[in-house]
């Protein structure tokens, strides 16, 4: 199970990345978050709708009321144009972060 | 096969204890609290699906919801209440320097009364009371809600 600390500082970046496929709602981020890091990756679900209110609040994405096929209510979450900025920043960042990484665990294993 | 529509159906009491729980822990914001409820049926929804056991998915979907008392600390983060409380107290501050400054300066021309000079003692007794006040009213507010904005930009774990 990975930490506290880098689920918090890795939950925009994902959820910004994956309103880059289209719009979604928040059940369906949470179980393609749980999908893609095979539950590694562990959200509380209700934690979730706080960090979507605040990326709405600094317009980074934006909602829409909508419903489900079945008639359920339903809020919709799409990237604005900030957002798609700020995930290009992240995945820079995150890149960074990885390809030192990499490199450090094969001089390591040289 | 399970009647799924009836197996919500018995959950209701159940759904508004939930409710009644968010409420009572300050919760009450018409938008998060529908959402949240919206996202637990929906979960409860799917697992009956496979369990079938009402009452086990309701619990199991309650406890990935979270502990009410910890998203309304959440929630109070994405506030940007901070922000609006710098901006309240500044404009308060604001227009009271401004008034201030106004009786000041015109109060005696306009009343055509003795017209108190800058820094003289007569003003530092009439006005300059008044002046520290505002300025330390504008200068604590901005210093609290700074700290309230500080607060609400940390990171949020979902």
């Amino acid at each position: 199970m990975i930490r506290k600390e880098l689920v918090a500082a890795s939950a925009e970046p994902v959820i910004l990345s994956l309103l880059a496929k289209g719009e979604s709602y928040g059940y369906a981020i949470i179980q393609e978050v749980t999908a893609r890091s095979e539950g590694e990756l562990h959200w509380t679900d209700g934690m979730l709708y706080p960090v979507l209110h605040r990326m709405e609040h600094r317009g980074l994405i934006k909602s829409r009321w909508g419903e489900s096929e079945t008639g359920r209510k339903r809020k919709y979450y799409s990237l604005m144009k900030d957002g798609k900025t700020a995930m290009t920043k992240h995945q820079q960042q995150w890149s960074l972060v990885n390809s030192v990484l990499t490199g450090l665990r094969k001089e390591n294993y040289a | 096969m399970l009647d799924l529509r009836n197996a919500m159906a018995d959950l209701e009491k159940s759904f508004a204890e939930w409710r009644w729980q968010m409420l009572a822990a300050g919760i009450k914001a018409p938008v998060p609290l529908e959402e949240l409820e919206i996202h637990l049926r929906e979960d409860v929804e799917q697992h009956l699906r496979f369990s079938g056991d009402g009452e086990q998915a309701f619990a199991a979907a309650v406890r990935r919801m979270g502990r009410p008392s910890e998203l309304k600390s959440e929630f109070n983060k994405s506030s940007r209440w901070g922000f609006r409380f710098w901006w309240i107290w500044l404009g308060i501050g604001g227009f009271g320097l401004v008034q201030t400054a106004m009786l000041n300066l015109v109060g005696p021309l306009v009343f055509h009364r003795h017209s108190s000079a800058f820094f003289s003692a007569k003003w530092w007794a009439d006005w300059f009371p008044s002046y520290i006040a505002w300025i330390a009213l504008i200068l604590v507010g901005s210093a609290v809600g700074l700290a309230k904005w500080r607060w609400e930009r940390k990171a949020i774990s979902p």
